[in-house]
């Protein structure tokens, strides 16, 4: 069956873009990646809960290229990801996700190139271990900022 | 082997923040080391209960005591750093628990070993008691050994602590993830020993709510950004 749309593998996985890199962390294995910008903005769009075909229209605007061409090396991209675990297949009941047309896109962001991740498995130990003490409601909290 | 020669000062740093009802136990376990610590150094960080009230019935000349407002784990940590004068550093969070030869062990480990910086043992998790019947069926508690690699497992050498620098005090969670991954990226030399050195408390928290923290992938970041600018210098 063809799949339509991912989500997010949440809670495990969380992402941030910061001063421009989209990073991604799986907590149920500590391996993190580095996105680059096609990849970043295929990321964006399956956060967004964005079906693959309205994905697909996105990063196309964005990099100006053909949609049609990327199509297959889109779909190539989420298979990794969902083998990664980082997203996970969508129910497609889920309530109509938010695709708009990127008009907050202005122009081409980059060159196209196909769309991939730097892997790194080197903190896995570390980051498998740390997450279990607590810090919310009863210890080491912050000052409120 | 470099056994011969004076033994090292060893000096522990427990950060506590309302703790009332553990850091009394994880002292103790400090306090009944089969080799005791020279100095065992209590920074409390701000406490609104009766943490501090707990740490004084402990008093005695080998401990310090120091107040300071609250400020967060990394800060608590640097202040007892900056305070520490032995050779070799241990750090225990104020509800986790040593095993009776942790510093032994550990000491041992390092005087046997000239080329080692940090010496990590093993880890096992347990219910806190006062919280069983309430967390018993939701909690995942980790009965098996693991390797710890947390501040909680550490014993390492002041002048591996003075190359990697203090903790990052912006950071609420992922303190020693950043901190490990530096001494990491100096090539500082660690082992993992085979025995259980600790025993950490799980007595509940909020696990998603951690793990939504952002500060993790700022920590990943800062390591990516460290080890670009390394490699574009090299």
């Amino acid at each position: 069956m063809e799949v339509e749309r991912y989500c997010v593998n949440e809670p495990s996985v969380i992402s941030e873009v910061i001063d421009g890199e989209t990073i991604v962390l799986n907590f149920e294995n500590g391996h993190y990646y580095s996105f680059n910008p096609s990849a970043s903005e295929i990321w964006r769009r399956v956060c967004a809960g964005s079906p693959i075909a309205a994905a697909t229209e996105w990063v196309a605007s964005r990099f100006a290229v053909d949609p049609a061409a990327i199509r297959p090396e889109v779909e190539g991209f989420l298979r990794r990801l969902e083998e990664e675990q980082l997203i996970r297949r969508a129910a497609k009941a889920v309530a109509p996700a938010v695709v708009t047309a990127p008009a907050d896109a202005g122009g081409p962001v980059a060159a196209f190139s196909s769309p991939d991740f730097e892997k790194f498995t080197d903190m896995e130990e570390l980051l498998l271990l740390d997450p279990i003490h607590e810090v919310s409601d009863s210890g080491w909290p912050q000052k409120s900022q | 082997m470099s056994v011969v020669g004076r033994a090292p000062r060893v000096s522990v740093v427990l950060p506590v923040y309302d703790r009332e009802n553990y850091v009394g136990e994880a002292i103790e376990s400090v306090l009944a080391q089969t080799l005791p610590p020279d100095e065992l150094i209590v920074v409390d960080d701000g406490s609104t209960d009766g943490s501090l009230a707990v740490v004084e019935r402990f008093a005695r000349p080998s401990m310090q005591v120091i107040r300071q407002e609250n400020a967060g784990i990394g800060a608590a940590r640097n202040r007892g750093l900056r305070a520490a004068t032995g050779d070799l550093i241990a750090f225990i969070d104020s509800d986790d628990l040593w095993e009776p030869d942790k510093l032994e062990l550990q000491v041992g480990a390092l005087r046997e070993r000239d080329d080692l910086d940090l010496v990590f043992g093993h880890l096992v998790e347990f219910l806190s008691p006062d919280r069983a019947d309430e967390l018993g069926g939701s909690l995942e508690v980790g009965t098996d050994p693991v390797p710890g690699l947390l501040a909680l497992t550490l014993l390492v050498r002041r002048t591996a602590v003075e190359r990697i620098g203090l903790f990052d005090e912006k950071l609420r969670v992922g303190e020693f993830v950043d901190w490990m991954a530096r001494a990491r990226d100096l090539g500082l030399a660690s082992l993992v020993l085979p025995q259980i050195v600790a025993r950490r408390r799980i007595h509940g928290g909020n696990t998603v709510l951690i793990r939504s923290n952002r500060d993790y992938l700022r920590v990943i970041k800062s390591t990516l950004d460290r080890r670009r600018r390394a490699a574009n210098a090299g």
